[in-house]
């Protein structure tokens, strides 16, 4: 079953599991109903919120380099940014700095975003949906 | 300034609203303590990102989450499961990132509060999102929330969990909202 990534008006998003895009577009549909209609979004009670967008993954986008590994090649450019970004004036890095940010190569999201409706997660997504139901702008 | 986490009473994991209630450290996470921050192992490692699962076991008090457990296996007598693992309906756990306040869903700055019988270092994560459902997962009905990793349902190493504020269930086009907030002290 393919994962989906809901983005909400309010910049807030999901991952949600459906067995297909109608699915997807009906759970939303019914989500972005009841924010037009000014009604709870689930039993918590709080507002329903908009969807603004939806992409498609073939797997959940949390699986991005779940090996945690790269090429070497790879590797050796990316230490090597890092390095450069990290160095002061004498040009003397602090070693558990670069570690962690080695670490940072392996995570699954983004540590920023141009526009607070991008995706979440480095994974490319296969698709995105047109948001067919009722009352989308 | 973790030397208490195995005592729940001083590791608090507040649920949504910011109401206390039944918490639970695992052993994972615990393993973490010791081995990866007090010693640096190269075995017991974080996982690149957490995630956050919602499931139909309560915390309890011993009976119904053990601190050995994972998920959906009996551990020490207590089986934790998770919902959605027979139909989603729109159900998959949410990732919080390893990192603190950058760009997407992650951790927020910690504050420390100095109180010596209570006090202790305190973080709270960025709000997360399930849904919109599609329908009523199977299992329905989450009673806690859990740190976990992985993304595959109702399998993995659990870290910590607290029970929701009341039982909620699913419908189609209703979502549910998290808030995670640790303090370690």
């Amino acid at each position: 079953m393919p994962f989906y990534e809901i983005t909400f008006e309010t910049g807030r998003s999901s991952v949600a599991l459906y067995k297909d895009d109608a699915e997807a577009l009906a759970a939303n549909g019914e989500q972005d109903r009841r924010a037009r209609a000014g009604e709870p979004g689930g039993p918590l009670g709080v507002p329903a919120e908009r969807v603004k967008c939806i992409r498609v993954y073939d797997e959940h986008p949390n699986e991005w380099n779940v090996e945690q590994t790269m090429s070497a090649d790879v590797a050796t450019k990316e230490v090597g940014a890092l390095i450069k970004n990290l160095k002061d004036e004498n040009g003397v890095v602090l070693l558990p700095v670069l570690a962690m940010q080695v670490q940072g190569l392996s995570h699954p999201m983004v540590s920023s975003k141009e526009s607070s409706f991008d995706s979440n997660f480095k994974m490319q997504e296969k698709k995105e949906l047109a948001l067919a139901f009722e009352g989308n702008s | 300034m973790y030397e208490h986490l195995h005592h729940n009473d001083e590791f608090d994991i507040d649920g949504p609203m910011e109401v206390h209630h039944a918490t639970i450290v695992f052993q994972r996470m615990s393993q973490m303590v010791t081995d990866y921050v007090l010693g640096n192992s190269g075995t017991v490692l974080p996982p690149a990102s957490w995630t956050m699962g919602l499931s139909t076991t309560v915390v309890g008090s011993g009976a119904n989450m053990a601190r050995n457990s994972v998920w959906s296996a009996t551990v020490s007598g207590s089986n934790v499961n998770e919902i959605g693992s027979t139909t989603p309906a729109g159900y998959a756990r949410q990732t919080i990132a390893r990192t603190i306040a950058q760009g997407g869903i992650d951790w927020n700055t910690s504050t420390f509060d100095n109180t010596f019988s209570t006090g202790g270092q305190s973080t709270a994560a960025d709000q997360v999102t399930f849904g919109a459902f599609s329908g009523a997962p199977n299992p329905n009905g989450a009673n806690s929330w859990a740190i976990t990793e992985g993304t595959t349902l109702n399998a993995g190493n659990l870290h910590v969990a607290a029970d929701t504020a009341a039982l909620r269930t699913f419908a189609s086009g209703d979502t549910e909202k998290v808030t995670a907030t640790i303090k370690a002290g």
